[in-house]
């Protein structure tokens, strides 16, 4: 399947197209470390989880290929919840298998579900959104 | 303890006059025991030789006694004969006779049965006594007056039994009833068939017999007759025997030979000790403690009518004197068969005691008189060698005593010769050696002192000559070390000034150098300000052209983010639409691929431009600094060329005056240098005199040294000068005898 691929630490990871809405532009400026920053996006406030401070501990870095991908829950088609995921080196799509377990090849990208990407606390703080992440049924 | 001539000689003497005594004493010693053993050989041969005579002389009595009872029982036995032929036939009847038989050697009785022997038909009975006559034993007895015996042969062993006989026993009865036993040579003899011819003991004394077989009508031996006759018939033979005389001590012995054996008594003993009973093993030997008489016996018995002789030790416990004293006693045996008797003679040496005796005497005498004479004789030898030894000795002695006194350095010692031998000569050589070896010293002694005095002299003039040398040589050195000083300051001098002169010229040549140089710099340095300003002119405009560069670049940037951008929701949106959307993903992906190359130029041309602003900005910070030192040195430059031309005005002026000092200086230099040669040569003559006076010195302490041992040495030996003569004499010590 077509993922987007984006840095997360120092691998490359991907995340299914069909989860995402679509990519946007970081706002200008650094998100504050911990909180998250919300973007307005057809007119409602989408919360944006820096992805990198996750991991790394620093927050992204404001390249130009820092992005936000937005996701929605795939089992909602024309749902109108949406989640912001701050990553940084969101410039690409490519079509990816399944991860094997044990792992890949050292360059290539892995796949990721977004169970996997969303921290508890995070959730916890966007009850709808935990709804989001939770695995379809 | 040391060993000196005299005692030398004395022990040479002592020797040989010792030597040849002990030679005498040791023959002496031999031969005695050669006399002695000669003497005894002699006494013996003597005393053996009267033994023999005797002793055959008694062989002689008893042959003829012997003769005389043999031809009687050769006449005895012809009568029996005659008696038997007429008392008729012998025969045994039918008739048997009992008999208690008793073995005459073993004095058993036994009992038997014979039949009668009968002469002429009348049995011969058992007749014992002697009242009742018996048959031709009687008779015979009555006519020749010896006994007879007529035997019966009781069995077929041949035991001889007496059936008729004169011979009486102890208890006065005849010994009829008794008989021989077959064993008895005598009966072994007649059953051979032979007469048997010789003593016989029957009874109680010893006959001289012959026995006869009597035979029946065959031929066999059925009895014997005897006859016999007392060996002795009285004691006449005896007494005779017993008469002889050996010496003063001997004494003849009888013995029975074969048929007596070691515990037999004697026959005969005349010795003088008890005879009665004397076995023939009991005398002894005093030596050994052997019987004496059983082997000579022996031996004696071995060899009839032989003489056997044996030389035994005996001791006489009845000496009056006491003490038991050893004779030799000489045993002579003569061995008589018909009697089977050992006729014997004993003799002591008493006699050839005393001739021993005597020689004993003579010989320690003789030994005496030689050991004495021996040593009267060592006793002369040693006081006449001491002496001789003395005399030998003395002049040496004197020669030694000389030697050492003069050894101790003292040549006034005397020395008179001693005649004209090996000493003599000895003592007139070391008397002429005393004299040489005085004049020697003597002039040794004078020609020292001289030596000494003349080395003082020269020594005290020399150390006078010394002390000047030292003084002048002190006094030039302080000179050549002052002018010496004054040379060396001035060599600095001249030096120094070279070396100013020097410096002054360069200073000038490089002034002007300096100063044609400084022109040149400051059009330099107006050129250089020059071209400062217009490079930085021109960084300033590439300075801008960056920035405006960059300016685009960054549009460019953006456009490649936006159409990345787009790339990636277009993919997106194309997955979504499915197979509706294939085309469209491949638009989005051609967009993002050129957004990307973009991107990619856009940052090297963004690093490019980043670099070249900084080196931009560098460059011209660099020139700002720069041109302003310029300014500043070309200021500099200005103000130095000014003082430079100063200089150069003032050096030149000095030149020609340094010029004139330093030709002083080099005239006084020279004048300084020709003093101190002169000084050196100066100072090196006195050193070489002094070094000479020195060496001098030396030599003459050598001297003084040398001399003074020299008449340390003869210092030790006392001379004495004569002062008329001028020479030298010995003095003359009391003359003592030799040490």
């Amino acid at each position: 399947m077509l993922a987007v691929l984006f840095n997360l630490g120092d691998q490359r990871r991907g995340l299914a197209s069909a989860v995402v809405e679509r990519v946007v532009p970081a706002p200008p400026g650094r998100a504050i470390a911990g909180a998250a920053v919300s973007i307005d996006y057809r007119g409602q406030s989408v919360p944006v989880l820096d992805l990198a401070l996750r991991a790394t501990g620093r927050p992204a870095s404001s390249h130009l290929s820092t992005r936000i991908i937005l996701v929605r829950h795939p089992d909602s088609p024309g749902a109108s919840r949406f989640l912001g995921l701050l990553a940084e080196g969101v410039n690409e799509v490519r079509h990816l298998s399944a991860p094997v377990p044990g792992g890949s090849a050292a360059n290539e990208a892995q796949l990721i579900t977004l169970a996997e990407l969303l921290p508890a606390d995070w959730l916890a703080q966007w009850p709808e959104v935990e709804a989001m992440a939770k695995p379809s049924p | 303890m040391k060993l000196l001539l005299r005692h030398k000689v004395t022990g040479l003497a002592l020797i040989s006059a010792l030597t040849p005594v002990l030679a005498l004493l040791l023959l002496l010693v031999w031969q005695e025991r050669d006399i002695r053993s000669v003497v005894e050989g002699q006494f013996q041969e003597r005393v053996r030789g009267e033994l023999g005579a005797e002793l055959r002389g008694l062989y002689g009595m008893l042959e003829t006694a012997n003769g005389l009872l043999q031809s009687k029982v050769d006449s005895s036995l012809n009568v029996a004969h005659e008696q038997l032929d007429r008392a008729g036939a012998l025969s045994f009847g039918p008739e048997t006779a009992s008999w208690d038989a008793v073995n005459q050697n073993t004095l058993e009785s036994q009992r038997l049965t014979v039949p009668q022997m009968k002469l002429g038909g009348r049995w011969l009975g058992q007749n014992t006594d002697f009242v009742t006559p018996s048959p031709v034993v009687d008779q015979v007895k009555q006519l020749m007056g010896g006994t007879c015996t007529i035997f019966q042969r009781i069995n077929d062993a041949g035991d001889m039994l007496r059936v008729a006989t004169n011979v009486e026993k102890l208890d006065g009865k005849r010994a009829t009833g008794t008989f021989l036993p077959a064993t008895s040579p005598v009966v072994q003899a007649v059953l051979a068939g032979q007469t048997f011819r010789g003593p016989a003991y029957v009874v109680n004394a010893w006959y001289v017999s012959a026995y006869e077989p009597l035979r029946d009508a065959a031929g066999r031996v059925v009895g014997m007759l005897y006859v016999g006759v007392k060996q002795e018939a009285d004691t006449t033979l005896r007494e005779a025997i017993a008469k002889t005389k050996v010496g003063q001590t001997g004494y003849v012995w009888v013995a029975l030979g074969k048929n007596a054996n070691n515990l037999s008594p004697f026959i005969m003993h005349g010795g003088g000790a008890p005879t009665a009973g004397l076995t023939l093993n009991a005398v002894k030997d005093a030596n050994d403690g052997q019987p004496v008489f059983p082997p000579l016996i022996d031996e004696a018995i071995k060899t009839p009518g032989e003489v056997k002789f044996a030389t035994r030790v005996w001791r006489d416990p009845k000496d009056p004197a006491g003490d038991s004293t050893y004779y030799n006693k000489e045993v002579a045996a003569l061995y008589y068969p018909p009697w089977d008797w050992v006729i014997g003679l004993t003799a002591y040496d008493v006699d050839s005691h005393a001739v021993r005796d005597q020689l004993s005497r003579e010989f320690s005498q003789l030994r005496l008189v030689v050991a004495a004479g021996a040593l009267g004789i060592l006793i002369a030898i040693g006081f006449v060698s001491a002496f001789l030894g003395g005399m030998i000795a003395r002049p040496i002695t004197l020669a030694t005593g000389v030697a050492r006194q003069i050894a101790d350095g003292d040549l006034t010692a005397d020395i008179i010769g001693h005649g004209d031998d090996e000493t003599g000569l000895l003592l007139a050589a070391n008397r002429d050696m005393v004299t040489s070896l005085n004049r020697l010293l003597g002039q040794v002694k004078r020609s020292s002192i001289q030596l000494i005095s003349t080395a003082d002299e020269i020594s005290a003039g020399a150390k006078v000559q010394e002390t000047t040398v030292q003084d002048f040589g002190a006094s030039t050195t302080q000179i050549a070390a002052a002018v010496q000083q004054i040379s060396a300051t001035a060599q600095e001098l001249v030096a120094t000034m070279a070396g100013v002169s020097d410096l002054a010229q360069n200073a000038a040549a490089l002034a002007e150098t300096g100063g044609r140089q400084l022109d040149g710099m400051k059009g330099s340095m107006h050129n250089l300000e020059a071209s400062t300003a217009s490079i930085s002119q021109k960084l300033s405009t590439i300075s801008d052209k960056a920035r405006a560069i960059t300016g685009v670049v960054t549009t460019i940037t953006k456009v490649a983010d936006q159409t990345n951008l787009l790339s990636l929701n277009a993919a997106i949106e194309a997955e979504k639409a499915g197979e509706y959307g294939l085309g469209f993903g491949v638009v989005a992906r051609e967009i993002r691929r050129l957004a990307d190359q973009t991107a990619v130029s856009v940052l090297d041309i963004e690093h490019m431009v980043r670099e070249m602003q900084a080196a931009v900005s560098a460059g011209v910070l660099e020139m700002e600094k720069f041109s302003g030192e310029v300014r500043s040195g070309a200021g500099e430059v200005g103000s130095l060329g000014g003082r430079i031309s100063a200089i150069l005005e003032q050096v030149r002026s000095l030149l020609p005056r340094f010029g004139q000092v330093k030709d002083g200086i080099s005239a006084q230099s020279q004048g300084a240098k020709q003093i101190n040669a002169a000084m050196v040569n100066l100072t090196g003559g006195a050193q070489r005199t002094a070094d000479s006076l020195r060496e001098f010195d030396r030599a003459v302490a050598h001297l003084h040294a040398a001399v003074e041992a020299l008449r340390q040495e003869i210092a030790r030996f006392k001379v004495s000068e004569d002062r008329s003569t001028g020479l030298t004499r010995i003095i003359f010590p009391s003359q003592k005898g030799p040490r």
